[in-house]
């Protein structure tokens, strides 16, 4: 399986100690695994124009680091998802990579139990985790809100979610969960 | 009072959410109140004009688009920047929120209006309500009748947000229907998409997604 750690912490701290323990941990299990520190990568935000939908399908018109990134999203069997909670829910720096996604969705709509999705451009994709590491001000409330918009972003990108882990979450722990099917 | 009307679609000058806040603009004057200029809040989030003016103002009428179920990251850039402010000059602030989205359904705002409802507890502001509007991004296509109708409901939204001091409950919950569509709706959406599947054909055959 190849896994992809997508680290969405701005500034660097234990939480990407923990996050390395993951990665080597899913490693040590047989499988392929690779951290991206985002922090270190020149990104600009999606200005929503469309670009990647009608003009040039499947590629997005800023020229910049997540160039290389879409590929190896595309060709993972797993993405997690990682950021520390600031202001109560994921980074601004791993937001904005998810708001970059949209290439790899169609424009095309189609009903998904019931609501208004886009279609998966590509024959493959990955499922999907979040790993988050909570501040001593966030409450069970920020979890649960941080989960919902996270549940949201998977039925948007037509991903199974198969984790959700705190860094309260033993790294050996985190990393079975994430490998469990 | 000091007031902001702040635009936090990437898009800048040219977004929706600009638009949606002359519209508010337009009912809050009607009620006798008057406006300072819309800000944007792209290219930069961070810049210090942008950031003070929210500080400095009393009540912020803050528009801006769904991406991905949830705000901009751009959006999050400047709540970032703002929460590390002195909680002095946040707490009392008087702040409402419009969530514009291409999706017609309101299922797809739910979430994000929850953690708005939570941040606004978390940074001491009061919560004038959060607008949610879907199919927004139609506005740029729809007949001029259509797009008449969308403008009436945000004036008499901005109307209400003058007088009674926060968005009216009723219009809020209304203009975020439907909340899924019922089964007339589904089998429009059927058809329609039916009907542009060679559309997709096409568009999955197009150069750009060789890599994969």
């Amino acid at each position: 399986m190849r896994c992809l750690v997508l680290n969405g912490n701005p500034m660097r701290s234990g939480f990407d100690d923990y996050l390395g323990g993951v990665t080597r941990a899913i490693g040590q299990q047989g499988h392929s695994a690779e951290c991206i520190d985002l922090r270190d990568l020149n990104l600009r935000y999606c200005v929503g124009c469309w670009s990647c939908w009608w003009k040039t399908p499947g590629s997005c018109a800023l020229k910049d680091d997540m160039a290389a990134l879409y590929p190896k999203v595309v060709k993972a069997d797993l993405v997690l998802w990682a950021s520390p909670l600031i202001v109560g829910t994921i980074s601004a720096l791993l937001k904005k990579v998810q708001d970059r996604f949209i290439p790899i969705l169609h424009p095309y709509i189609e009903l998904v139990d019931g609501e208004c999705h886009h279609r998966f451009r590509y024959p493959h994709n990955a499922d999907i985790g979040l790993i988050v590491e909570p501040t001593a001000e966030d409450t069970e409330a920020d979890l649960a809100i941080t989960l919902d918009l996270f549940e949201r972003f998977s039925r948007n990108t037509r991903t199974r979610f198969r984790l959700f882990a705190t860094t309260a979450t033993p790294v050996v722990e985190a990393a079975r969960e994430a490998l469990a099917a | 009072m000091k007031r902001l009307l702040l635009n936090g679609s990437p898009r800048g000058r040219d977004a929706n959410s600009r638009k949606i806040l002359t519209w508010l603009a337009q009912g809050m004057e009607g009620a006798g109140v008057s406006l300072p200029a819309i800000m944007d809040l792209a290219p930069d989030p961070m810049r210090t004009a942008v950031t003070e003016a929210f500080l400095d103002a009393d009540e912020v009428l803050f528009a801006f688009p769904l991406y991905t179920d949830s705000m901009p990251g751009l959006v999050k850039a400047f709540l970032e920047a703002i929460a590390s402010a002195d909680p002095a000059r946040l707490r009392g602030k008087r702040v409402a929120f419009v969530i514009q989205s291409g999706f017609s359904e309101g299922i797809h705002t739910e979430a994000l209006a929850s953690y708005l409802a939570r941040l606004c507890q978390r940074l001491g502001f009061t919560d004038l309500g959060t607008l949610r509007k879907g199919g927004m991004e139609a506005i740029r296509m729809l007949p001029a009748k259509k797009v008449a109708k969308i403008q009436t409901l945000f004036v008499q939204a901005g109307h209400g947000l003058a007088s009674l001091g926060r968005f009216s409950p009723e219009l809020v919950r209304t203009m975020a229907e439907p909340r899924t569509y019922g089964l007339g709706g589904r089998t429009v959406i059927r058809v329609a998409t039916g009907v542009t599947g060679f559309r997709f054909q096409r568009n999955q055959r197009s150069p750009g997604t060789t890599w994969a």
